[in-house]
């Protein structure tokens, strides 16, 4: 079954078996006990990791906010609590309350996290279509949907429709929003305002791109005239035909 | 094997596939955007309890649209019926994008939509796929039915309101289907 929203999502790799029976038998319970609904989850939705501290720590208790270590020697697993992580441990004969109370603690930490997370996200956004505002097509942020969202008019007109569509298919350059969609930047600046879009846009830094140089350092290098799949030439003429309405 | 039945189009022609049950509009869309360059299957339909309209789809639907210098769009409806499961596995092999078009507002819609998803996505060709409302939606409708493909683990897929009678809309619903083809084609 799916984790609802109100459940945390936990994963657990531990290797010995002995370990994740016991684990696996108190958690069954602590999940009912604790604070916040708890669910096991894949690593990928996961938003605590509990690991085997006698084992080699995976690569993603590295990322992961939140890490339990059971078992192993404290000392070397930097444990820790800042803002942005929470390291703990768990002595290897832990009990029920023992777990119990580490998912709450992990619960308070996970509800602190998560709201200072979206103050961090709303605060980048907004630094990013400022400078959309400013620079353009050669905005240093690139913008992405976490859902569709289908707008009332005037916004829902071919161009907007286009770039809506490609902002879902993953991190997208002003600059590519605009040859795509036949945006200017400034339309794209104003739809990516849209109130409707405020919490499923997603920005980040865009790669250094080479036209980011000084003029005279730039490469004579043109976009590729022959492209992946298609011809890009075809593509253009049908997008032509397209915007003619229709007319060779 | 008759001249249709090739797997891929002629040199100079690419396919964009139209997809959907049985009276969504895929023949009207077809004449919409075709006009008088496109063979219609049309036969009297005996399948009444499925649709009640008087004639139906066999076999695959053909349109072109010539853009010039050569080079041609073919746009393929494949018949709406589960009995021709083949023949729409046929159509979409040799598509680069597809035109999925449904009621947002029937219930039986997100399972349909799924099961050509996840049938597109078994295609080696991979062709890109726009959601295509044919019936009148809310925004909310169409949103909710973008995201009941997403839980249903098919990615954000756009979902553009067009009437199948309305040649314009249709364009804008084959435009958004071509810029992200041409943004494939550049990345």
């Amino acid at each position: 079954m799916a984790r609802t929203t109100d459940e945390i999502g936990l994963a657990a790799e531990l290797w010995s078996p002995l370990l994740k029976q016991r684990f696996e038998a108190l958690f069954a319970v602590a999940s009912r006990k604790s604070l916040r609904g708890w669910r096991q989850v894949p690593l990928v939705s996961a938003q605590v990791l509990v690991v085997d501290g006698n084992m080699p720590a995976p690569e993603a208790a590295g990322w992961m906010p939140c890490v339990v270590y059971v078992g192993g020697v404290p000392q070397g697993q930097h444990l820790e609590r800042t803002q942005q992580r929470l390291a703990t441990y768990l002595d290897m004969n832990f009990t029920l309350s023992d777990l119990i109370d580490m998912l709450d603690r992990a619960a308070v930490f996970l509800m602190d996290w998560t709201v200072r997370q979206q103050v961090a996200t709303s605060h980048t956004l907004a630094r990013a279509l400022d400078d959309l505002q400013q620079q353009g097509v050669d905005c240093r942020y690139r913008f992405q949907l976490k859902a569709w969202v289908a707008l009332p008019a005037p916004w829902n007109n071919s161009e907007c429709l286009r770039a809506l569509a490609m902002l879902c298919r993953g991190p997208m350059e002003v600059a590519l929003l605009c040859e795509h969609s036949g945006m200017q930047a400034r339309a794209v600046a104003e739809l990516l305002r849209h109130p409707r879009l405020r919490s499923l846009l997603e920005c980040s830094l865009r790669p250094a791109r080479e036209d980011d140089l000084p003029p005279l350092r730039r490469s004579r290098a043109q976009a590729p005239d022959a492209v992946a799949g298609l011809p890009r030439q075809w593509v253009q003429k049908l997008a032509g035909w397209i915007r003619r309405g229709g007319v060779a | 094997m008759s001249l249709w039945m090739n797997a891929q189009p002629a040199a100079g022609l690419v396919r964009v596939s139209l997809v959907g049950p049985m009276g969504i509009g895929k023949t009207t869309a077809l004449r919409s955007l075709c006009g008088a360059l496109m063979a219609a299957a049309d036969v009297p339909n005996l399948d009444r309890a499925s649709h009640s309209k008087e004639f139906t789809t066999v076999g695959a639907e053909f349109g072109e649209i010539d853009l010039g210098g050569g080079e041609r769009l073919q746009l393929v409806g494949s018949p709406g019926q589960e009995r021709f499961d083949f023949v729409r596995r046929w159509v979409l092999n040799a598509s680069v994008g597809v035109l999925l078009m449904v009621d947002v507002c029937d219930a039986r819609a997100p399972d349909y939509a799924a099961q050509c998803l996840a049938e597109i996505a078994s295609l080696e060709s991979g062709p890109l796929v726009v959601v295509v409302s044919c019936r009148d939606a809310s925004e909310q409708q169409q949103e909710a039915f973008s995201s009941a493909l997403a839980d249903r683990g098919h990615g954000i897929v756009p979902v553009i309101q067009a009437d199948p009678r309305d040649r314009q809309q249709l364009l804008d619903a084959l435009g958004v289907l071509v810029s992200l083809l041409s943004l494939q084609s550049q990345v």
